[in-house]
């Protein structure tokens, strides 16, 4: 099932096929995570935002016909609601989630803990500086220039016009800029190593 | 290391019995009718037993993880079958049973107790693709590589050489049980660190085992120097490349 494309798998998803959404989320559940993670800084919440994500595509799934057949701004889009209402959504499925076993540092150990944690406050301090623009030019951001989205497939995710996609990321762009060299004296705030203990 | 507002930190992925465990829930969630999103989750069929709803849910949830594993390559019986070619130097010879300390899904970091010394042995995407190295034994009656009381071996896996399907090399080894930390100053300027760990008890050797997976790109010399820290967090040695 690995082989066929998003648009089979999802076609095949409407119809309830649960091996064919199975083969979506072992192509793109990674991706989601690393997208849920770059907005929320935190690992173990961009695990459970993750999960909601799938629930949610597959509640939807009757409703949606992907954009030129990818699946991947899609799922994103989704991601990006859920992030947006992220209280509401975690009370949603709160029943759900606490299901599952919590993360347990020992056997994440082969993940390289100390990376993931360093990764951690480094997004942490990162995000401090990208919430200063607007949410809406903070998901692009985040869609066309952290994950390499085209303005296209953005559009598609934020389920907005592609010139609207063009102008905010023109914008943010601009802001990032500006600020960046209005700071350029205080590059602790948006530089930062990893730091040997 | 720097980073501006227009990258980010490398995005990493799911640790891999996490994904499992999450791909399984989903699923169960998914056949029980339960990804309708209320506010109270919803049992999928009320006249069912609980208990009957839960058992057939653990039975799917290990079936879905059970075949996940069943369907990832046996790097230990790999590793074995490698080990038994003729042509293999001695120093490799398992004198204990080998214990693989922690794999994802197509890779594994694998070590055993070797004629001499520990032996490590790091496999990604297939059986062929594997590197493996031997320390001095942790007596230290033989020392073959930089001047070190307390790194047994080191062994350093470029990701494109023998990268994993994430694109990530990996940094495995194993140190004298007095090191809880391990860091490494890669030639890029990169500092990488990890915890260590007991090395299991199957290996019948003292000493602690560490791995760190990253994209790397290693070119002699793969790295300045690496740092060893105790249990207290005190700088036990630095052992820069020669």
């Amino acid at each position: 099932m690995a082989e066929l494309s998003d648009r089979v798998l999802w076609e095949r998803t409407k119809q309830g096929d649960s091996g064919a959404f199975g083969a979506l989320f072992d192509r793109y559940a990674d991706t989601v995570y690393g997208y849920c993670f770059r907005r929320t800084g935190d690992w173990a919440l961009a695990e459970d935002i993750t999960s909601i994500v799938f629930l949610e595509a597959w509640r939807k799934r009757h409703s949606v016909d992907l954009y030129e057949g990818k699946a991947l701004p899609w799922l994103l889009g989704i991601g990006t609601n859920v992030i947006r209402n992220q209280r509401r959504s975690l009370r949603r499925f709160r029943a759900m989630l606490e299901r599952l076993p919590r993360l347990d540092p020992v056997s994440d150990f082969g993940d390289n803990l100390d990376e993931r944690i360093s990764s951690s406050n480094r997004m942490r301090a990162l995000l401090k500086e990208i919430r200063r623009l607007p949410r809406r030019e903070q998901d692009v951001v985040t869609l066309c220039i952290w994950h390499g989205l085209s303005s296209s497939e953005a559009a598609a995710a934020l389920a907005v016009p592609e010139a609207t996609v063009r102008t905010r990321l023109h914008r943010a762009r601009a802001r990032l800029r500006k600020h960046t060299i209005d700071n350029s004296d205080r590059r602790d705030i948006i530089a930062e190593g990893v730091e040997p203990r | 290391m720097t980073f501006d507002v227009f990258s980010s930190p490398d995005p990493q992925p799911l640790p891999r019995h996490r994904f499992v465990l999450r791909r399984a829930h989903l699923l169960n969630a998914i056949a029980e009718g339960e990804a309708h999103g209320s506010s109270r989750w919803r049992w999928p069929d009320a006249t069912m037993p609980r208990r009957l709803v839960l058992a057939v849910a653990v039975v799917a949830s290990l079936g879905v993880v059970g075949g996940a594993v069943a369907t990832g390559i046996d790097f230990l019986r790999e590793q074995d079958r490698v080990d038994q070619r003729p042509w293999q130097p001695p120093q490799y010879l398992p004198v204990s049973d080998r214990a693989e300390i922690v794999r994802g899904r197509d890779w594994s970091f694998m070590a055993w107790g070797g004629s001499a010394s520990v032996c490590v042995a790091y496999a990604a995407g297939s059986v062929t693709n594997w590197a493996r190295a031997c320390g001095p034994n942790p007596s230290r009656t033989e020392r073959d590589h930089d001047s070190s009381d307390h790194l047994i071996t080191l062994l350093m896996v470029a990701s494109t050489e023998r990268g994993a399907s994430d694109g990530r090399g990996a940094i495995v080894g194993a140190v004298t049980p007095d090191v809880a930390r391990f860091e490494v100053e890669l030639v890029d300027g990169r500092v990488l660190s990890a915890s260590t760990r007991p090395a299991p008890a199957a290996l019948n050797v003292d000493a602690r085992v560490f791995v760190m997976r990253a994209p790397l790109e290693l070119r002699a010399p793969a790295y300045r120097a690496v740092k060893l820290y105790g249990h207290s967090g005190m700088l036990l040695e630095r052992v820069a490349h020669r």
